[in-house]
Formats: C-alpha cells, structure tokens, sequence
C-alpha cells in the first residue's frame, strides 16, 4: 500500500512538471531542414562571375525554387511538411519571366490537397468532450467512494480476511485506474504548447503508468473470479498462499506486460508520447492480456453461475423455484461489476457502433469503481454491523464522558447493547449461508 | 439424453470460437480498453487539428493574401499584416543571399512559437 501511494506522488509531480508531445515538431523540423538547404546551397545564377539573365533561387517559404532561366516554367512538388500535413502529393508550377518570378499557378496548398472547408471534425470534438466529461464525473465519485470503503476495511480489523484483502487491492487497482486518467487527461489535453523530444521521458514514462494501472484493474478483476472460483470449486487450500500468490499475479504481471510494452514502443514505435497506437501488434501486449482476462473471467463466471443453480436446485434448499431463480438473479447482478462481465457484452457489438459502444462502455467502466464499492462494502453485512457496533460503543462512551457518575452503574449494559445490533437487511435477504461468506 | 452441462459446455465452446475467429485482429483492434482506445482515438483527432490549425495560419501568411479564396482565411487577415506581408514578399524576392528576410521576423506570434518549439528541438 505504502509503495501504491510513492507511485501516485511520483506520478502526480511528474504529471505537473511534464509537458505534452507538440504534434508540429515533425512538421516545423522538415521546414527548418527544407529552408537551410535551400539558404545554404551555393548560387548559381551567375558564371565566371558575370552575371546571366534568369531567375534566382527563391525560397517562398514553403517550397525552394531553383535557378532558372527566362522563359523556363519549373515544376516542384508539393514540400514534404505539406505532404506529412495533408497525406496527398501534388505539383506546383512557376513561370520565370523578365520581371522575376510568376505566381505560382494553382495554388501551392490546393495543389497539395489542402482544404480549408474541411470542418467535418467539428462534431468528433464535442464527441469526445461528452465522453470526458461523463467518465470524469464517474470516475470521481467512484474514486471517493473507494477512498471511503478503503478507509473502512483497512480501519476495522474485524473485517480483515483473506476475501476482504482481495477487495481492498481491487479497490486500489480501480483507484489507480482513476487516477492515472485524471493525470493523463491533465497532461495530453492541456492547452500548453507541447515540448519536443528532450521533454518527453517524463511524458513517456506517464504513459507507462497509465497503462500499468489499466492492466492491473483487470488483472484484479480475474483474481475476484479466480478467488471465487477457487472457493467454490477447491475444497481445502491455504488462504494465505493463495493470497500471496494473488498478490505477485495481480501487481507483478501487468509490470512485465507494461514494461515490455514499454521496452517494444522504445525500440520499434518511439515516436511521440506513445500516446498513439499506430502499430497494432505493439498495443496487442496491452490488449491481449485484457482480452484474455476478459475471457476468463467470463468462462469462470458461467461457471460459478452453474455450480450456484446446482447448490439452489439441491434437496436441502428450500423454497419454490421462482425463489431460486431470484436468488440465482440477484448473485449474477452482484457478480457482473465484481468481475467485469459488462465488457465482454460490448466486445461483440458490431463495428459500426463504435461511438455508441464506447460510451457505454465508458459510463459503465467509470461508475463500476462506485458500484464495486457500494455492493462489497457499504451494503455488505457484516461492514454494516462493525460500523453500527463501532458507532453505538462511540456514543456510549460519550454519554459516559459526560457523566462520569454513571459510568459505573452502567458498565455492563455496553456489551448487551452490541449482541443485541441485528443484522443487516441485504444479510437478511441473501439467505444462503455460503453466499454471505463468499461475496 | 444430453445433460443441461454438455448444452452449456457447448454453448461455451461456441461462443469462445465464434468470438476468437470473428475478432481477427482487426474487428478486435476497437475492442478491448476503452480508455486506450479513447486516448487513441483523442490524441489523433487532437494532432490532426493542431497541425491543421498550424497550416492555416501558416498558409493565411505565407500565400499572397489576394489568391485566398476563402472567406473563413480572408477573415483572418488583417490589415495591417496584409501590408507587413506585402514589404515581406519583396524583401524575399531583393534578399536572395543566404541572410534571413528581414520580413520574416515581423510575421508575429506563430513565428516566434516555431521558433520557440524549433530551438528545442535543434538545441
């Protein structure tokens, strides 16, 4: 927990001292490069000294004109930033004449495929500011709930087992996750003018963390399926081991993805921030471990479901079928946010609904953080019970402060109130013992 | 007689088939870390206006300001830049020597950002 926090700082000042990639860089340094060439050459508008009628070289700020004689009309092709602006080539004519050089015919950025009417991104940009702003409003209430059902599990010792360590990393993975989009949101989207490349290991090494962050919130979400699987399914294991083991899975290998990730963008696609995936085979270290554990997490899902319907439909279990079902309902709503099983319904929507999908998508993945919080720790029983109990020992100790007269002839009423705290509604509700145990 | 199981073993089997041969590559490119995604998506869309930004300032400078056609880029040129642009042309065309055209530096802000971002990069 201490090195999670060292991380987040370290980042945070990073993210306020670190600037973002400027995307003109490539562009400005083909200009510069294209202008001193041109500047530098020697001249050649004049032979053995005397000078012969023509045109001189002319550098018009975007293309250079090469000496030429009178009459002579010089073809160039379209600059190359122009070309790296716009993706298209083109040709641009000069007349020489008497008088100098001719305006260029055709004009240089019609030539070269520039259209100034082309606003069709207009829309795209307000897109993406809805999206921001939905998954900042979901990922901030669910970063404070975490925060509080954090806090909680941590301070109340009763609470502390090996289910409840589980949902705390979850919860700090989903914190992380949180965090690392603010940051990355601040340092890729601000308006500041954007650095070169001295500036950009700072901006890189963001990017690492933010994928890292990504990576372990899923790798988490399969250690919550893992874990219950095991449960289920495993009679007799040492919960300790099996928690370190969680442990080094669910830090350690979403490191090795993002530091391979890293050590492949830096060798094979170390072009801006990384903040663009060009190379799809290079973001396959990203996404395929995602995908994977999407998967799994789904086949121990419909399996966990399975063995659920088996232990409801057993002889023991009373009650009709439609309560059963109900029962079999209510665990698999509780289930989906736990293992995130929303994201494999969205991977097989069509293509064309991209923009749909990934706002769903989107809203869903901001206030799962929230859901997870709310369902695993303010609803659960017995966070409940330790909250009301901590809460009714705290105002009995006050009333006692107060007057201090009474405290003894009150003394042993302190430990009647506490048996007497009932349970919790949803403790009430769930019925089935092994459930309140497991989830 | 086929068991409830075997349906949903096959079920499974199916699905994860039909999921693994549909997704080759490209269908799954968009379909995994929407957050990646997104920032992808973004950080293009961002780099293509900032660039394009750039060109029609660039553009709405350099070119001779009676050969824009546009109205959105006449808009943009005023005045006074016209007549600043005008002394640059024919400083450009008298300064054939390997100096910079005096013209240059008076091209105001978007020059001197160039500059600005040029002079870390060519440190």
């Amino acid at each position: 927990m201490q090195t999670c926090s060292l991380w987040v700082i370290v980042f945070s000042w990073a993210a306020l001292t670190v600037g973002a990639f400027s995307p003109l860089c490539d562009v400005l340094r083909e200009l510069e490069r294209d202008k001193e060439q041109c500047l530098q050459e020697p001249k050649n508008n004049s032979e053995n000294g005397e000078p012969i009628s023509g045109c001189p070289r002319l550098w018009d700020n975007m293309i250079c004109w090469p000496f030429s004689f009178t009459g002579q009309t010089v073809k160039a092709e379209c600059p190359k930033f122009l070309q790296m602006i716009t993706g298209k080539n083109g040709f641009v004519f000069r007349n020489c004449t008497q008088d100098g050089w001719s305006e260029t015919f055709l004009r240089t950025d019609t030539a070269c495929g520039y259209d100034v009417n082309d606003t069709t991104n207009d829309k795209r940009h307000s897109y993406f500011l809805k999206l921001k702003v939905m998954y900042t409003v979901g990922y901030s209430t669910s970063l404070v709930m975490l925060l509080i059902a954090l806090g909680i599990l941590i301070t109340f010792r009763k609470l502390h087992c090996t289910r409840n360590y589980i949902h705390m990393h979850l919860f700090v993975s989903f914190i992380l996750r949180a965090l690392s989009i603010f940051i990355k949101d601040a340092v890729l989207f601000s308006n500041d003018v954007g650095h070169c490349d001295d500036h950009l290991v700072g901006c890189k090494t963001l990017m690492v963390f933010f994928q890292y962050c990504i990576l372990t919130n899923y790798s988490w979400l399969l250690i919550e399926g893992l874990y219950l699987h095991t449960l289920l399914v495993v009679s007799f294991f040492s919960e300790k081991k099996v928690l370190q083991y969680f442990i080094i899975f669910g830090w350690g290998s979403p490191a090795v993805f993002a530091t391979s990730w890293a050590i492949t963008r830096h060798f094979l696609e170390n072009n801006g921030c990384w903040d663009i995936n060009a190379n799809p085979f290079i973001w396959w270290i990203i996404r395929g471990p995602v995908i994977i554990s999407i998967l799994v997490n789904f086949i121990l899902f419909v399996n966990i479901l399975r063995i659920l319907m088996k232990k409801l439909k057993t002889p023991e279990m009373r009650g009709n079928d439609m309560n059963h079902y109900k029962r079999l309902a209510k665990s698999t709503l509780l289930l989906i946010p736990l293992f995130g099983i929303h994201y494999i319904i969205f991977a097989l929507s069509p293509e064309d609904t991209m923009e749909i999908k990934l706002f769903f998508e989107l809203a869903l993945g901001s206030f799962q953080g929230l859901v997870v919080a709310v369902l695993y720790c303010f609803l659960n029983g017995e966070v409940q019970l330790e909250i009301q109990r901590k809460w009714r020992q705290r105002r009995l100790n006050n009333w006692f402060w107060m007057r201090p007269s009474l405290s003894s002839s009150f003394n042993s009423g302190t430990s009647g109130l506490t048996h007497m705290t009932k349970a919790s509604p949803l403790e009430q509700g769930t019925g089935t013992a092994w459930k309140g145990s497991v989830i | 007689m086929v068991s409830a199981k075997d349906v949903a073993k096959a079920i499974m089997v199916l699905y994860v088939i039909g999921f693994l041969t549909n997704a080759d590559g490209k269908s799954i490119k968009k379909r995994a870390v929407t957050e990646v995604q997104l920032m992808h998506d973004w950080a293009e869309y961002l780099n293509r206006e900032t660039r394009l930004e750039w060109l029609r300032k660039k553009l709405a400078e350099i070119l001779p300001p009676n050969t824009i056609s546009h109205g959105a880029s006449r808009a943009l040129v005023a005045p006074a830049e016209v007549r600043l642009r005008k002394r640059a042309d024919t400083n450009l065309i008298a300064n054939q020597d390997h100096q910079l055209a005096p013209g240059e530096k008076t091209h105001g802000k978007i020059d001197k950002a160039d500059v600005d971002i040029l002079s870390k990069v060519n440190p």
